[in-house]
């Protein structure tokens, strides 16, 4: 029987690479956005971490403004058009490592649930209410998106619930890491004198409020709802391996840190590491960590 | 193994022998090839027109049938001694002879397949009758885990199936193991891939008829278990009346539990749960009146977790789904015809509640249906006959759905497999309601060679919807009621060319009604209406008078317009997601060779050429149906031979389109690569090849007959591609493959 149900099973399941917690080239690990929400029109200021196996590269990106929207029903982060070099759907910023800019005014229209006209439908928010202006960030050949929260009016809602929303809608903040701990079989160890071979605990912290509470607007209620964010961290290094390439905790979760283990490469170098943490309502933030294996 | 074949040997003295010779009525010449059925055993008529069969004592129906044979039905009593038979046979309208009468045999439209039970069962499918459907020569070879067929390029929601008439949700199962209509009570399964008649409406692709037995044909007491699932059925008679029940249950997800986890042992492969029911009870008043009422239901439950330590990657399917109708039909026959009328009732529930990380995507749908039909078909002169028919079939649906707008996928979604969805969430609850009234007629009239057919299908529509609006607070909502009309004419010419050629066209336009899920005023359009298309076929078929071969051919084409599709704007209008601007057409050949128990042999090997395309929008560029297979080949062959059964099926098909990745970007927002597509449908999954064996050994012991059976399925262990997969950045591209050769052994139990 045993062998009937293996034979079953069998076969359905390639192996394929799934993994990115190994950083083997130049990649965009995060693009920041402070504040992390804002309304249309309002200055925000967007920096990119950009990874190779040889640290932090402070490469200044292409930074531009993907000004179209896309359809509903596109499971990509952004429209086709956003992924051109030119044209109507690009609005081109500058070229440095840290960037200021307006947010486009059209947000809420673009991409959130203002229509251009009556007769149009509104745009449907992520599952945590939330609608966001992509920013595009190019170094070299590496092509990433950024998304920023845009703070817009609840589209369909009931008049009492959309003003409750306007009034005491709190905008997110970008979560916070604590400092990245190392313990080796229980010890905790120097970031200057990690054992080569060795199995690393990671343990990355946050402080209580990373995990905010918003109000949420309930489409099947059509009722506010507070709810609480979600945390997620994704590790990085430039070598050994990692065991999983995020952690994280769900919404009914208070925990306030994540684990996992990273096998520590045999042999003795500098190895680099990094952490974004993401809250659900699309904040981030990143870590870096210089790591002596000897 | 010696065990199991020393009981077999010592259990095979208890037949006795049945001996026959079937010859024609007319010209008292023997009838080969004819399929003669005792109790569980079956056999074909040689060249001299004798048969054989080893059966336990007891009283049975003894049953002869061939296609072009009028079906022979008669009790016997067999003893210990054997029995020696004499059985006369007249030949039908349908095939060979001259064409005088053509009540109730309608000739076959090209392409139409109509399978036996037994044979069926005697195929590679499990034992499950109803599986033969798709490994019909018009069939495109399912996807693992599939429940959906494929007609001659119609999306799997064109093509309907009916029990007996009444109209069923699914033929299969969840995860296509096994037929949600049963096994045990099935007579017969007929597939009509295009261009069926006017008794049939509500289909724009082809029809599923699948025929419930005569309750008095099945054993006393049957009993069969394999790795999939364990079913018993059993009948009675009761004051005149023959009540027949069967009742299946899997234990699949057990079996595998007893190894491991099934939930999260294999994600991607779908262990999930059914059960059926059937009741079926029958009661002749006279030689000429008859009522039949049965009840049916199924249960389909299927759970899977991917787990993970990152909330956004965390998995979770949950899907239910309930069947049940109950129908009652009287039906008179009379000398120049039969008289019918049908009601029946059901209700369905459905659940699909899948959580992809943070996003939701939740669709609930419980409908009560209903309807009614009548038929009077009766003779108006020496070669014309006339059918007049009534068909009125209602659903009353309340939906419930939450999360992402792009699940459940639909034909043409420019999706990637394993990609999570988009994750703009909305909800909705709405109602539906759809309502069709239709009357039809038609006059079948044999002129010369010819056979002329007639019939006009009018359909009168009301279709509604509770919102033409979302919701908004306390706002009293404003539905919509629609009426239609539809005329939908269909024809066929049939000309017997010569005795051993026929050549026939069919023609005719078909309506359906959008799907009570396409209706939500958030995630669909409340004013769908009917989808159309127009159906041709063109055939021709040879075959020898009483020669148990056929050889076919069908060209068919299709157009279909007012498509259901997505708009592709960025701005959908208000409360319209959905358009009907979907338009597709479809052409193809199919050529058949058919064996019809020669020599104990039936199958057929057929392969079909098909181009299948669409349009979601009228500017856009016509890409390929998302089932299309270019090529499809298959050999399906059931061989009897005293207690041995060996069925084979062969098949060969094109891979299916799939829309390529070349290119990606990060998105940094959710930490994961997102493609960048190419054409749409732009590629395809290899080419498919597999073989499957099944054996069974019948044996009586005492009182009791028996069977083992084994099931070898994908024989040549070929890794056959199920679906493109792409690693974690889209650099490295492989395939979901289907399942390894795989053995499903089983026995069988009967009195």
């Amino acid at each position: 029987m045993r062998f009937a149900v293996l034979l079953l099973l069998a076969g359905c399941e390639a192996a394929l690479d799934q993994r990115l917690a190994i950083v083997t080239e130049p990649r965009i690990l995060a693009i920041t956005a402070e504040p992390a929400e804002a309304k249309p029109g309002a200055m925000v200021t967007f920096g990119a971490l950009v990874a190779s196996p040889n640290g932090t590269l402070a490469v200044p990106p292409h930074w531009a403004f993907c000004i179209a929207g896309k359809p509903p029903t596109e499971d990509n982060a952004v429209a086709p058009a956003c992924l051109a070099d030119g044209g109507d759907a690009i609005a081109p910023l500058a070229t440095q490592l840290a960037i200021t800019a307006m947010l486009p005014a059209d947000g809420c229209e673009k991409f959130g649930p203002d229509v251009p006209s009556t007769g149009f439908r509104p745009r449907d928010p992520d599952p945590t209410g939330g609608y966001y202006q992509p920013i595009r960030a190019d170094v070299g050949d590496v092509r990433a998106f950024g998304l920023s929260r845009i703070t817009c009016k609840l589209p369909t809602a009931p008049a009492d619930v959309a003003h409750d929303y306007l009034t005491n809608y709190a905008p997110n903040i970008s979560p916070s890491l604590d400092v990245l701990q190392l313990e080796v079989a229980g010890t905790r160890m120097p970031e200057d004198a990690v054992p080569a071979g060795a199995d690393v605990t990671l343990v990355a912290g946050w402080p209580v409020a990373a995990a905010e509470t918003y109000l949420y607007y309930n489409q099947d209620t059509q009722r506010l709802d507070t709810r609480r964010e979600s945390l997620r961290v994704s590790w990085f290094a430039t070598a050994g391996s990692i065991e999983v390439d995020s952690s994280g905790v769900d919404e009914a979760s208070t925990a306030t840190s994540v684990s996992t283990t990273w096998h520590a490469p045999t042999t003795p170098g500098t190895v680099w590491m990094w952490l974004v943490i993401r809250d659900s309502r699309g904040g981030l933030a990143t870590q870096t960590i210089e790591l002596a294996v000897r | 193994m010696k065990a199991v074949l020393a009981i077999l040997a010592i259990a095979a003295p208890a037949y006795a022998d049945v001996h026959g010779t079937i010859v024609d009525r007319a010209s008292r010449k023997p009838v080969a090839g004819a399929i003669v059925t005792i109790g569980g055993e079956l056999a074909a008529s040689d060249d001299d027109g004798t048969f054989a069969i080893a059966a336990a004592p007891g009283r049975y129906v003894v049953q002869v049938t061939a296609p072009w044979l009028v079906t022979w039905r008669g009790p016997i009593v067999v003893g210990r001694a054997g029995l020696e038979l004499a059985i006369e046979v007249e030949p039908s309208a349908q095939i060979g002879g001259e064409i005088v009468d053509v009540i109730d045999t309608a000739p076959s439209a090209p392409g139409q397949t109509k399978v036996d039970a037994r044979l069926a069962r005697a195929l590679p499918g499990g034992g499950d009758a109803a599986k033969v459907v798709q490994s019909m020569p018009a069939v495109a070879r399912p996807q693992a885990g599939s429940a959906e067929v494929v007609v001659w390029g119609a999306a799997p929601q064109d093509t309907r199936t009916f029990v007996d008439g009444v109209p069923v949700p699914a033929l299969y199962h969840v995860g296509g193991y096994r037929s949600a209509v049963g096994n045990d009570l099935i007579s017969d399964i007929r597939l009509t891939p295009a261009a069926f008649g006017v008794d049939r409406g509500r289909a724009i692709g082809g029809v599923i008829d699948i025929a419930l037995a005569d309750p008095a044909s099945g054993p006393t007491l049957r009993a069969q278990a394999d790795l999939l699932d364990v079913s018993l059925a059993g009948k009675t008679e009761l004051g005149g009346t023959t009540i027949a029940a069967a009742l299946r249950q899997s234990w699949l997800d057990r079996a595998i539990g007893l190894v491991s986890d099934p939930a999260t042992l294999a994600p991607n492969a779908p262990l999930p749960r059914w059960s059926d029911a059937q009741l079926v009870a029958r009661h002749a008043y006279d030689d000429r009146l008859v009522l039949t009422a049965w009840a049916i239901g199924s249960l389909d439950g299927l759970d899977r977790r991917l787990a993970s330590d990152d909330p956004a990657t965390r998995t979770t399917e949950h899907v239910d789904r309930r069947m049940m109708r109950a129908q009652i039909t009287l039906r008179r026959d009379r000398d120049d015809g039969y008289d019918s009328v049908q009601l029946w009732a059901g209700r369905d529930s459905s659940l699909d509640d899948y959580q992809f990380g943070l996003v939701p995507a939740d669709l609930q749908q419980h409908a009560w249906v209903a309807g009614a039909r009548g038929v009077q078909q009766t003779r108006i002169a020496n070669r014309a006959t006339l059918t007049l028919g009534t068909d009125l079939d209602g659903e009353l649906a309340t939906l419930q759905r939450a999360g992402s707008l792009s699940v459940p996928a639909r034909e043409g979604d420019l999706h990637i497999f394993g990609l999570p969805p988009g994750d703009d969430v909305a909800a909705d609850r709405w109602g539906a309601t759809t309502i069709d009234a239709a009357a039809h007629a038609m006059a079948d009239v044999a002129v010369g060679r010819a056979i002329v057919t007639l019939g006009l299908r009018v359909d009168g529509w009301m279709l509604a919807a509770s919102k033409i609006f979302p919701r908004v607070g306390t706002a009293p909502t404003i539905g919509e009621q629609a009426m239609a009309i539809t005329e939908d004419p269909r024809a066929s010419v049939q000309v017997r060319i010569t005795d051993t050629a026929v050549a026939r066209i069919d023609a005719g336009r078909y309506h359906q009604a959008r799907a009570a899920s396409d209706t939500s005023a958030v995630f669909g359009t409340p004013t769908l209406g009917l989808e159309a298309a127009w159906h041709v076929t063109a055939g021709g078929q040879w075959h020898a008078p009483h020669a148990p071969f056929a050889i076919e051919v069908a060209g068919y084409a299709r157009t279909l317009e007012d498509l259901v599709a997505r708009d592709p704007a960025v701005s959908p209008k208000y409360a319209k997601v959905l358009t009907q601007d979907g338009s597709g057409d479809v052409v193809g050949i199919q050529l058949t060779a058919r064996a019809i128990g020669y020599r104990g042999l039936s199958g057929w090997l057929s392969y079909n050429r098909s181009r299948s395309r669409r349009k979601d929008a009228p500017d856009q560029f016509s890409r390929y149906f998302d089932h299309d297979q270019t090529h499809g080949l298959i050999a399906v062959a059931g061989w009897e031979h005293g207690p041995w059964t060996v069925g084979g099926r062969v098949r060969f098909a094109t891979g299916e389109p799939r829309t390529g990745v070349v290119g990606t970007f990060f998105d940094t927002r959710t930490g994961r690569y997102d493609p960048i597509r190419g054409a749409h449908n732009g590629e395809r999954l290899p080419a498919y090849f597999a073989a499957d064996l099944r054996g069974e050994r019948r044996f009586v012991s005492g009182g009791t007959r028996g069977a083992l059976y084994v099931e070898l399925q994908n024989l040549t262990n070929r890794a056959n591609a199920e679906e493109i997969i792409y690693n974690a950045d889209f650099t490295q591209k492989g395939y979901l493959t289907s399942l390894p050769i795989l053995a499903i052994v089983g026995v069988r139990i009967e009195r």
